[in-house]
């Protein structure tokens, strides 16, 4: 008689027990949903995707159009131009920009994130940044301010992605 | 009964990892930056615009830029994109107030189809701040 009970008792722990898993199993699944995902670190963004046959764009306004005269481009505003850049290329231009506040106009050249030439130009300046694809070269005036009678602008004559092979 | 908990306990265990599997293999497909003009040195006092290309696997996604100093951080964008894209253009733009402390830019996405909107990916970049030309502060 004692055995029985024994077993009986045995059956109902093992019962409990099995509840218990569940139950554990079941705040596992919520811990892992709600609670992990923020205690996880946070990855920096990826690198930007492999471009697919390359095909040289030539330079696009923000648009997304071609520019139409890369010989003179007179940015007024804040604005940019991008072009995918497929084989190693001197990227040549002569900016030119006008000071507000004691600050020139900010030229920023960049290949994907990394900076070529990042810096107020108030007065002339020539460019001729070796420049290595398939990556995204982004030109941009980024400061623009008006306060009369100065006016921060940028111009950039004869804007160029020249092939080393061919300079 | 041995046999329902030990059941239980490797269901538990499964489901769990396939949990982080799932959640591994989603990370794989995190947003990506193509461009970004996030300048090195900033006057203080003056605004720059942060221009760049960024692309977003399938979901929707919100992106916000930040100009961090002293601990603190302000937002200048906030824009909600649904992937797969590649969104280019204005980023928001960045601003210091004074010299101070240790300053930086990050750009944040967030999975906007998450009731947490969980952060997905930062990028940040440590930025000088210096005083303007002929500034006698």
């Amino acid at each position: 008689m004692s055995a029985d009970r024994v077993d009986v008792g045995g059956r109902a722990g093992w019962r409990r027990l099995a509840a218990a898993g569940v139950l554990a199993a079941g705040m596992a699944v919520l811990t892992a949903l709600y609670v992990a995902p923020g205690l996880a670190e946070v990855p920096s963004f990826a690198a930007a995707p492999a471009v697919q046959a390359c095909e040289p764009t030539g330079f696009l306004n923000a648009n997304g159009e071609p520019v139409s005269s890369p010989e003179l481009v007179r940015m007024n505003s804040n604005s940019y131009l991008r072009a995918l850049v497929c084989d190693p290329s001197v990227l040549t231009s002569a900016a030119e920009g006008t000071a507000a506040r004691g600050v020139g106009a900010r030229l920023s050249v960049y290949l994907g994130t990394e900076a070529l030439f990042d810096e107020p130009v108030a007065g002339a300046v020539e460019l001729a940044l070796p420049v290595q694809g398939p990556r995204w070269l982004v030109v941009a005036f980024t400061n623009d301010l008006y306060e009369p009678p100065e006016d921060r602008n940028l111009v950039l004559r004869d804007l160029r992605l020249v092939p080393l092979e061919t300079r | 009964m041995r046999y329902l908990a030990v059941i239980s306990a490797i269901s538990g265990v499964l489901i769990l990892g396939l949990l982080w599997w799932g959640r591994n293999r989603e990370a794989t497909e995190t947003p990506a930056l193509v461009a970004l003009t996030v300048p090195a040195t900033v006057v203080w006092g003056e605004r720059v615009t942060v221009y760049g290309g960024v692309s977003l696997p399938p979901g929707r996604y919100e992106l916000g830029t930040y100009s961090c100093q002293d601990g603190r951080c302000s937002r200048s964008l906030w824009l909600a994109l649904d992937g797969p894209v590649e969104r280019w253009g204005s980023l928001g733009s960045v601003s210091f107030e004074g010299l101070g402390g240790p300053a930086w830019v990050e750009l944040r996405a967030y999975r906007a189809d998450r009731p947490s909107g969980t952060v997905v990916a930062v990028w940040s970049r440590p930025v000088s701040v210096v005083e303007p030309a002929g500034s006698t502060e």
